[in-house]
């Protein structure tokens, strides 16, 4: 299909159910009605304003990536290749390669980033993962978050409580956590 | 001031996506189905389906079977029944794949591309089509030949 049909509104809209209104176009150009359905949150922006940068100090802290702020980010650099599993207390970003688990820390609460040119392969498991870059192996956030970007490459099992994908390479097996209080 | 994130909407224009078959509220339909042009499913949907055409599985519609869609899916209702392994429903879909923040998936999906919008439901495998991939991935029930 030529034109997509889904287009990102920049007022804001009432979040469920998919609120049905049949609109007619009111300039004779389109003659049929048509439905206008809410499909949910826009994916953030690839390039965000929160991607890690190598000094530390002068970008604020993302809500969620530590428990009590007290880590810094942790940086794997482009063309590092590192062999070897790592605990994480603190958030991380990865532009090189790893060869290994990302797991965070008993009792802490991170956020792994893969950037466009990292590569992971092993398992990662933190709170919150975003996806730009290629993964093989297990993504597991809890009852956390996993976003796949356009360019991210990822095989093996995402589990997850919040999702979202953004036309991501995706050859994968999802499983939603649900959280205990919900009746799923 | 409580401002809420901005979401995408979908503007369904039957006449321009060719959405030109209906399964409506209250109807259940089971079987070998072929569809020509898209289709809008608000009831339930079972069987071995092909849509040559968009698919619009609607809130409190259901798609359970072997499906092949040859335009987008764009899901707001449940794929695959909620308790279902993910072998029991799979859809080919040879477009994009749009599931909503109030669509359920527990079937097996191929597609080009996914859009999966924050909340939604995704369970079971999704595999991404690559332009040359060979086509068709379903294992069709074929009967026995003479």
């Amino acid at each position: 299909m030529e034109n997509n049909p889904i287009q990102s509104h920049q007022e804001p809209f009432v979040a469920e159910p998919p609120t049905i209104e049949r609109n007619t176009n009111e300039q004779g150009t389109r003659a049929t009605p048509h439905l206008d359905v809410v499909v949910g949150n826009a994916m953030p922006p690839t390039q965000t304003v929160n991607l890690p940068v190598l000094h530390p100090q002068v970008q604020p802290a993302i809500p969620g990536d530590t428990t009590d702020g007290g880590p810094a980010r942790t940086m794997l650099a482009e063309g590092l290749h590192f062999v070897g599993h790592a605990q994480l207390s603190g958030p991380c970003s990865i532009a090189g390669t790893v060869e290994g688990n990302l797991s965070q820390a008993p009792g802490a609460l991170v956020s792994v980033v893969v950037t466009a040119t990292g590569r992971v392969q092993g398992d990662i498991t933190a709170q919150k993962i975003s996806i730009m870059g290629h993964t093989d192996g297990v993504l597991d956030s809890g009852q956390g978050e996993v976003s796949l970007h356009d360019t991210a490459s990822v095989r093996g099992l995402v589990r997850y409580g919040r999702i979202q994908v953004n036309g991501a390479d995706l050859n994968a097996t999802l499983e939603r956590v649900a959280p205990p209080s919900s009746a799923h | 001031m409580d401002l809420k994130p901005p979401q995408d909407t979908l503007t369904i224009d039957p006449i321009a996506m060719n959405v030109v078959n209906r399964v409506a509220s209250g109807c259940q339909l089971n079987g070998d189905l072929n569809f020509e042009g898209g289709l809008l499913v608000q009831g339930e949907l079972a069987g071995n389906i092909r849509i040559n055409g968009c698919l619009i599985v609607w809130t409190g519609g259901t798609v359970r079977g072997r499906v092949h869609v040859s335009g987008d899916l764009y899901l707001f209702g449940r794929l695959g029944d909620a308790h279902a392994s993910a072998h029991e429903t799979s859809l080919e879909c040879q477009g994009m794949v749009c599931v909503s923040s109030t669509g359920i998936s527990t079937g097996t999906l191929m597609a080009r591309r996914l859009q999966l919008y924050e909340g939604a439901d995704l369970q079971g495998p999704f595999k991404t089509l690559k332009p040359g991939d060979n086509l068709p991935v379903l294992q069709d029930t074929v009967p026995n030949a003479p």
